[in-house]
């Protein structure tokens, strides 16, 4: 077991976020998180990231709490979290030094993990000068470069246009494959959701629980037209608005 | 890695602005001065008041550039250089202590608590009401009126450089912080790589309005006392009366002198963020 959350619950002051949360998820596994805004999907990432402390609970990483200082974690935000003042270069190496990675392997894991998102190009660039999608790139680059254990992704690819996201939906799909990590990916869109996702949380709202945990068994490379595809999509709606 | 292999696209060439439209601008500024010089022709021509012509003033003013003044026997820009000195030892000194103490204030949240009751009530005093108790307690020291001087540019600089720091820390977007959190960034690598570059552009607009205001306490300082300086020139003159034209050309320089301050820490601004 990689990742384990006991009876979690969290509050901000009177308002119930969620209550009772318990959750499993394996080793290796790419696990999406669905669900309703406000159903605080986001929030259960920051509290597995160790952001914020849950009211009750526990949350276990390989049977330990996860703490914020051993980089066992990368979490990618919705919004643009590149430093705008650091080059590309400059984002990757502010990890790296907070990691204490030996300052004689930088330049090659730089150039590495660039080179997996597609950027090699781009060291010297600063996030203002990249696009939408490029910055998100970047963004995984950063934390994939200092080999944390779980992967938190809070809707990383909501700000970008429809075809960009496909892009780089298969590119992290393709990226999972190859590095096996474990990856839990919250989102709003259905969509997304069925064309990542091995296993797939949905939540419910006011106050957010866990509704239903499926696995999805498509075959991949998966297929958005696919007629089996299109079932599961129309399952999960049924769930959600039930 | 075939699936990389993309090439993203580079960003649009930004249309240049067109150069008539950079012609309306410049004949815009210019238009701008010539309506203030006539203005004052019109004024001076008039005889109802005690003004010289712009040309009778800009003679006075060349010559005081090039051969300075008799009485002094200093010229224009070694008068505006003695008080430029004082401006500038005492606003380096107050950014040095402003920027820092702003940054803790800004990210320490009971240290700001602690601090601002007092901010609040010395803010309000006028850097020039410093200037009686500063001769009392320089009183003994070794040069009292460059001590004085120094101070009360020092004050007018560091409250705009010291809230524009707070203000600065207290824009930094959150997300950047929890992006060095999640990274296991240390504290000190919070403060000193997140916290205050986000800062530096307010910062920066601090500095910007710190140097002007220092310049200006400089001027009422000299009033007030000195021995040479560009306040203390403008106000000599006036005491030995007739000598309006070298009233105006110390104005004049005080202006262009501030002017080249502010245009300078903007250019040091953009050197030092290029990010923006």
């Amino acid at each position: 077991m990689a990742l384990i959350l006991r009876g979690v619950t969290h509050r901000f002051g009177e308002t119930k976020i969620f209550e009772d949360l318990d959750l499993q998820v394996e080793e290796g596994c790419f696990c999406c998180i669905v669900g309703p805004s406000g159903c605080g999907k986001s929030t259960l990432l920051r509290i597995i990231a160790g952001l914020y402390r849950p009211v009750k609970g526990e949350v276990l990483l390989d049977n330990k709490p996860p703490s914020l200082d051993k980089g066992e974690i990368g979490f990618v935000f919705q919004e643009d979290a590149l430093f705008p003042w650091f080059t590309v270069e400059e984002n990757i190496k502010f990890g790296l030094r907070a990691r204490k990675v030996d300052k004689s392997s930088w330049g090659q894991i730089i150039e590495h993990n660039l080179q997996k998102v597609g950027l090699a190009d781009y060291r010297d660039y600063y996030p203002s000068q990249l696009s939408g999608g490029m910055k998100q790139r970047v963004a995984i680059a950063r934390v994939l470069a200092y080999n944390p254990k779980l992967l938190l992704m809070d809707e990383p690819f909501a700000s970008l246009d429809s075809l960009n996201r496909n892009m780089l939906q298969t590119e992290l799909i393709d990226l999972w494959a190859r590095e096996k990590k474990t990856i839990l990916f919250v989102t709003h869109n259905i969509d997304e959701a069925v064309f990542l996702a091995e296993r797939l949380i949905v939540m419910g709202s006011k106050p957010g629980r866990i509704k239903r945990v499926l696995d999805i068994n498509l075959p991949r490379p998966r297929n958005r037209t696919d007629t089996e595809f299109c079932r599961n999509r129309r399952s999960i709606l049924e769930i959600i608005e039930s | 890695m075939g699936l990389f292999n993309y090439t993203p696209a580079k960003a649009a060439d930004q249309t240049p602005r067109t150069r008539s439209r950079k012609g309306t601008d410049y004949l815009l500024k210019l238009l701008s001065v010539v309506t203030v010089i006539a203005g004052w022709q019109a004024v001076a021509g008039l005889h109802l008041l005690e003004l010289p012509t712009p040309t009778a003033t800009l003679k006075v003013f060349i010559g005081l550039l090039i051969k300075g003044d008799p009485l002094y026997n200093m010229t224009l820009q070694e008068i505006v250089w003695s008080s430029l000195q004082i401006v500038i030892k005492a606003c380096l000194l107050s950014f040095v202590i402003a920027v820092p103490l702003g940054v803790l204030m800004g990210s320490v949240g009971w240290l700001r608590k602690y601090s601002d009751t007092v901010l609040e009530m010395l803010r309000p005093i006028p850097p020039l009401a410093w200037i009686p108790l500063a001769y009392v307690l320089f009183a003994n020291a070794g040069r009292p009126t460059e001590y004085v001087q120094i101070f009360v540019v020092f004050i007018g600089a560091f409250f705009p450089v010291l809230l524009d720091t707070i203000h600065g820390i207290s824009l930094v977007n959150s997300i950047h912080i929890e992006a060095a959190e999640t990274m296991g960034a240390s504290r000190r690598q919070i403060l000193l790589q997140i916290m205050l570059p986000g800062a530096l552009p307010s910062i920066f607009n601090g500095i910007r309005v710190g140097f002007g205001i220092g310049w200006m306490c400089i001027v009422a300082a000299e009033f007030v006392g000195g021995k040479m300086g560009i306040g203390y020139y403008i106000w000599s003159s006036y005491s030995v009366g007739g000598r309006t034209a070298e009233i105006i050309s110390g104005m004049a320089a005080i202006g262009i002198v501030g002017s080249i301050i502010s245009r300078l820490v903007v250019f040091l601004e953009k050197r030092l963020i290029p990010w923006r």
